[in-house]
């Protein structure tokens, strides 16, 4: 019987350019090197079966990234955390391996750090101007979706956010909907607030931190 | 400049990926303990260069040394560079960022004519004067190689120097007579001059070329001390000579995503359009414990679930049923596939055949190359109908029920029957597939002819012919069209005009450098790519520039003329090209090298047998 194994790891740095298809060859190249007891698709094309409960868009980093396979064979989590960090490039990293504890499904938060600067504007100056778009009636955005795209508005969310400021950055902490029935990528908000205030931004660092329940407790 | 400017541009472009670096397995060293920065440039697209196994093996063989620190360089697509020019970042190496115009070395390899304005573009985008004359310091060295380094004089203004033949040796070799000349401070001048003495290195600012009132080549003269003739290097022992253990594995997907063992070197074959088959010789083969080993580091540390044995013609490899065994003995057990590219129509056996059905089964691509038994007697194919057929009866039997076939158009005394026989061939193919009692079972059968237009090139037989004129190729591909007789039949072909600039430039002079230039200025890139090349455009050049294209594609050549690579040696004499051509007129055939020796001269090289035996009775 294959055994379930929920693997953990960090994404930043170069790897934050690449997206989740090619995160998805990246690792199984990963787990073939690493010569793990994963369970392979029994298809023409074996190839090892790896998921994704909650993909990560490209531009984002990652704090507390999952991928979910199956062993074959019994292996320490630490050694399968060893072996995976020794053929990983860098920017990708993995931090435990684990038993799954909750369903993919569970997934319906996620909470994001976000980094930015309006274009010639302080961290200060910034930061008021995210703070008065709190104050907006509403911040419809357009969604775009493979089924064609609507209108939605974001406020809500953006309502909760924290937000501060140090002497180089303005600093977003937002938590939004993440999983397979609402999921709203960090980018629309962004894009929403940039709408608003009619300001560009300057730069942008988008890192998702955790994945979280709908009882706002971390995924596991 | 820092890696932050690159970064804030990506999210702005398409596949970033191409541009961050930091895949598995790319160097990263401490410039401190460094003498020498080489930026490798392929100059084409990443998922193309990253495909190339040349790049890989140098790349490799540079950063196995400690004092040299080679990075990787791909021409950026229109959106990145548009980015770089706004935002004033020059071109900069994918493993450290640093901008390579600042560079010991920067090499380019010349895969394709259709890539020259891509050279140029980089350099430009690196912040360096595009012509060698303007480039007055010892640094950057700019050196081009590759196959289309054997005629190079349309480059000849922009190159310092360029690379004939396997790079292996001779680059390291060019890079520690620099690091002297680093030290001493030389001149740029004073470097290529003791350059030109290595073997394999062809400096084109120490030769003069003066032209004839008809604008054939006079005179071709060396200056300080350089060498008449710049012999090509090769290596002799395959066996023993660098492979990388390690690739770079790219993120994004490119065209060849797969490790790739290179097997033998060279081709027996002798093919007369084929420019590989003469410029490559003579035939050097790896052994089956060297492939079988290399195969398998590659494949562990790259977790790369394909393998790729490379050669011109795989199964022409003498060991193949020695190794093919060998390496699914362990390649089964990994889930690795093989796959086999380049196989002959007439040494594709039933056991071949079961061999790769182990593996896995894509399609069937052979190449007759032409549709007539005398037309393929004329360019040397050495092919019968009937081993066509067998073949396709074989890969039918076998399950198969699509078959590609690659022709050309334009070749060296061809008439409209010539053409006419593709389709006749092609129609004979889906006969026999429905004649099958074993074809595959509610299965139609599919035969796609791929049609190129013929490009005669330097060091081949047909290195005099004129080119068919654009309007004549146009007319071929009606009739070819025409005489088609079967919905099962789907007819494909390249657009002349690309094929008519490649053959320009494939054969040109050192004049074409100003059209070159002038051609990039005037904005043209990724010439090779269909919705950048710009054909009118080109021809204004050439009108500007007061040069007649057609005087160099579509010119018959005479025996005596002088060419303008005939102060390069290949190995291959022109009295052999000679002997060829003129049986190629009489359709008469030359066995291949196994068979008898046809006294090319590439015997005398180092890993040919030299003293006049045969190279065939190595392997």
């Amino acid at each position: 019987m294959a055994q379930p194994v929920r693997l953990w790891f960090k994404k930043y740095g170069k790897a934050k350019f690449i997206s989740h298809l090619d995160l998805n060859r990246t690792m199984i190249r990963a787990v073939r090197m690493a010569k793990l007891p994963i369970w392979y698709t029994e298809g023409f094309n074996k190839h090892p079966y790896i998921t994704f409960p909650a993909p990560l868009s490209i531009f984002v980093s990652g704090e507390n990234e999952a991928m979910d396979f199956k062993i074959t064979n019994s292996i320490k989590f630490a050694e399968i955390r060893d072996k995976m960090n020794k053929v990983l490039p860098q920017g990708i990293e993995v931090i435990k391996v684990s038993e799954p504890v909750m369903k993919v499904s569970m997934i319906h938060w996620a909470q994001y750090k976000i980094e930015l600067l309006f274009e010639n504007c302080s961290s200060m100056e910034t930061y008021e101007i995210l703070q008065s778009c709190k104050n907006a009636e509403n911040l419809n955005i357009e969604k775009k979706t493979k089924k064609g795209s609507k209108i939605i508005d974001v406020k809500q969310y953006f309502m909760n956010a924290d937000i501060c400021y140090n002497q180089t950055n303005t600093v977003i902490d937002i938590i939004l909907p993440c999983g397979s029935t609402d999921n709203i990528n960090p980018s629309l908000i962004l894009d929403a607030v940039q709408d608003y205030s009619d300001r560009k931004f300057q730069y942008t660092n988008i890192t998702r931190l955790m994945l979280l329940n709908d009882k706002m407790e971390q995924f596991q | 400049m820092s890696y932050k400017q690159i970064e804030k541009i990506l999210p702005l472009v398409q596949k970033p990926g191409r541009y961050c670096g930091g895949e598995l397995n790319s160097v990263i060293k401490n410039p401190e303990n460094i003498d020498i920065r080489y930026a490798f440039c392929f100059p084409d697209v990443y998922e193309i260069g990253m495909s190339h196994l040349g790049m890989k093996i140098l790349y490799s063989l540079k950063n196995a040394r400690d004092d040299i620190w080679c990075e990787r360089v791909f021409a950026p697509w229109v959106d990145m560079e548009e980015q770089m020019r706004k935002n004033n970042i020059p071109l900069y190496g994918l493993e450290s960022g640093d901008a390579i115009k600042d560079f010991d070395f920067i090499g380019f390899t010349l895969q394709y004519e259709l890539s020259y304005t891509n050279v140029l573009n980089m350099l430009d985008l690196a912040g360096l004067p595009v012509k060698s004359c303007d480039r007055k310091d010892l640094s950057p060295i700019i050196m081009m190689g590759g196959p289309c380094a054997c005629n190079p004089e349309p480059l000849a203004d922009f190159a310092d120097m360029f690379i004939l033949g396997e790079g292996e040796e001779v680059n390291l070799e060019v890079i520690d007579l620099y690091k002297i000349h680093k030290k001493k401070h030389s001149t740029k001048e004073e470097f290529l001059e003791e350059a030109a003495q290595i073997k394999g290195v062809y400096i084109p600012s120490l030769y003069n070329i003066e032209y004839n009132d008809d604008n054939t080549v006079k005179r071709i003269t060396p200056k300080n001390n350089a060498p008449k003739t710049i012999q090509k290097r090769i290596i002799a022992d395959m066996n023993n000579v660098y492979y990388p253990d390690k690739f770079v594995v790219p993120f994004i997907d490119i065209v060849h995503d797969r490790a790739m063992e290179e097997i033998f070197r060279g081709c027996i074959r002798g093919c007369r359009f084929c420019q590989a088959g003469f410029i490559y010789r003579p035939v050097r083969e790896k052994s089956p414990e060297t492939i079988n080993k290399q195969s398998r580091a590659l494949c562990d540390s790259t977790g790369y679930d394909e393998i790729s044995l490379t050669s011109l013609s795989t199964s022409d490899y003498t060991k193949l049923q020695e190794l093919l065994p060998e390496l699914i003995s362990w390649s089964q057990d990994e889930m690795v596939s093989l796959s086999l590219p380049s196989l002959r129509v007439d040494n594709f056996s039933p056991e071949l055949l079961e061999q790769i059905n182990k593996i896995r089964k894509s399609g069937l691509t052979f190449a007759p190359e032409a549709g007539t038994q005398r037309l393929r007697d004329v360019i040397n194919k050495n092919i019968l109908e009937s081993e066509i057929l067998d073949t396709c009866m074989t890969a039918f039997s076998g399950g198969y029920s699509s078959v590609k076939l690659y022709f050309m158009l334009g070749l060296p005394t061809e008439t409209l029957d010539d053409v006419a026989g593709i389709a006749q061939l092609a129609q004979k193919i889906v006969n026999l597939f429905y004649s099958n009692p074993n074809k595959p079972k509610g299965k139609g059968v599919t035969v796609t002819c791929s049609t190129a237009v013929f490009v005669p090139k330097p060091f081949t037989p047909f290195q005099w012919e004129p080119q068919d004129t654009i309007d004549t190729v146009k007319a071929k591909q009606k009739h070819l069209v025409s005489s088609l007789t079967s919905k099962k039949i789907t007819c494909n072909w390249h657009d002349s005009k690309t094929s008519f600039l490649e053959a320009v430039l494939a054969r040109g002079d050192r004049r074409q450098c100003t059209v070159v230039e002038r051609a990039w200025k005037k904005g043209c890139k990724f010439d090779s790519w269909e919705e950048f090349f710009d054909f009118d455009k080109w021809m204004q050049c050439f009108d500007e520039e007061n040069i007649d294209p057609q005087f160099y594609a579509n010119r018959r050549r005479s025996f005596d003329e002088i060419l303008p690579w005939d102060h390069l040696d290949y190995g291959i004499s022109k009295q052999f090209l000679i002997r060829e051509a003129k049986k190629a007129y009489q359709a008469q055939t030359t066995p291949h090298c196994r068979i008898q020796c046809s006294g090319c001269g590439a015997n005398k090289l180092e890993g040919g047998k030299g003293n006049g035996t045969a190279c065939s009775t190595l392997v």
